[in-house]
């Protein structure tokens, strides 16, 4: 067997899962392979410091400040209503369509009202322009009174 | 209300909104989980959050909890999840505090007093740098000793899979802290 493989049945042994059939090989490479040795020894060492090192205690409001905010979820936790969530799916998931089809159907009306009101507003502003006196009191070869015989002649 | 209650029956009762039975169940419970937290974030402020976040959790869910698993097995994968969400949370937010280096910090020399506590700092700053899962696993199996069948229902995951977690740990641990060997320093 390899380094590779015995470093695997090593760290198995180390947490406790030995396997009785291999042990004899495992001593004898052992034996042979101080590199091996040597990372036994290392994890042993690791695996006893995770063991024993002191750790931080809680501190003495842990509870307390739990509790309050247990008690400031449960109001929460009591108005709401008991759905099941298949039911709450089916709810999000109807009213997801709802507001797709509502923006669906606002879409095509703007679409479809689009051009027309465009279109009016057009003709509103030709027929404003043709109701423009400003230039009847011109003289006739000017700008403005060619454009409103123009127009005259236009509608005739 | 008797002290001898199982925590399945405690935590039935906390589904109906039974602080006392949450009580005890906090007794029970708090301190071992908190010492796997403070071991795995190293900062006892955010050590206390992450406990509060798990026990906060145990009372939300205590509805959907199932004797399919044992409890212990339960609150230890509440505790497992909570703990991995922070770390995934400050890789995507990080802080402005660095975090750990993946290996200890090389400036010593081998001619420094080699002290308890030295070793016990290259020793924590190694598992510290590990992965996420590799360092819960490890945590999970040294420190709390819980079995590779536990472990694997923790971390959802097979025990096989646990194996290789735990391997391949103390592999980096060992690649890790080999210079220091080398040195005599370890």
């Amino acid at each position: 067997m390899n380094c590779k493989k015995i470093r695997k049945y090593l760290s198995l042994a180390i947490d406790g899962r030995r396997h009785p059939g291999r042990q004899e090989c495992i001593s004898e490479h052992l034996k042979n392979c101080p590199s091996c040795r040597s990372w036994q020894e290392q994890q042993q060492e690791i695996s006893e410091y995770l063991s024993e090192v002191p750790g931080d205690t809680l501190s003495p409001y842990f509870s307390n400040r739990l509790r309050q905010r247990i008690r400031s979820g449960r109001s929460s936790r009591a108005y709401s209503l008991p759905v099941f969530p298949s039911f709450r799916r089916l709810v999000i998931t109807s009213v997801m369509l709802m507001v797709f089809l509502l923006a669906v159907f606002a879409g095509l009306r703007l679409g479809t009202r689009g051009p027309f009101s465009i279109e009016s507003e057009r003709e509103a502003v030709f027929v404003r322009t043709l109701e423009l006196n400003m230039f009847a009191d011109l003289p006739s070869e000017s700008f403005g009174a060619v454009y409103t015989s123009l127009l005259q002649e236009g509608e005739r | 209300m008797p002290e001898d209650r199982s925590d399945s029956e405690l935590l039935h009762r906390c589904a109906q909104g039974d602080e006392e039975a949450f009580g005890q169940l906090l007794e029970r419970h708090q301190n071992r989980i908190f010492a796997l937290i403070s071991r795995y974030v190293r900062d006892p402020a955010t050590a206390e959050d992450l406990c509060q976040d798990t026990f906060f959790k145990v009372w939300k869910y205590s509805g959907s909890f199932r004797d399919r698993s044992a409890f212990t097995t339960w609150l230890y994968r509440l505790a497992v999840n909570t703990c991995l969400n922070h770390r995934e949370t400050l890789k995507k937010h990080p802080l402005t505090i660095p975090l750990p280096p993946d290996c200890p910090d090389e400036t010593g020399t081998a001619n420094d007093e080699l002290t308890v506590s030295r070793r016990a700092e290259l020793l924590h700053q190694a598992i510290t740098g590990l992965p996420d899962r590799q360092r819960m696993a490890l945590l999970l199996a040294g420190f709390a000793g819980r079995s590779y069948e536990e472990i694997a229902g923790i971390m959802d995951t097979s025990v096989s899979s646990v194996e290789s977690l735990l391997f391949r740990a103390r592999q980096n641990l060992a690649a890790c802290l080999l210079p220091y060997k080398k040195r005599g320093e370890l």
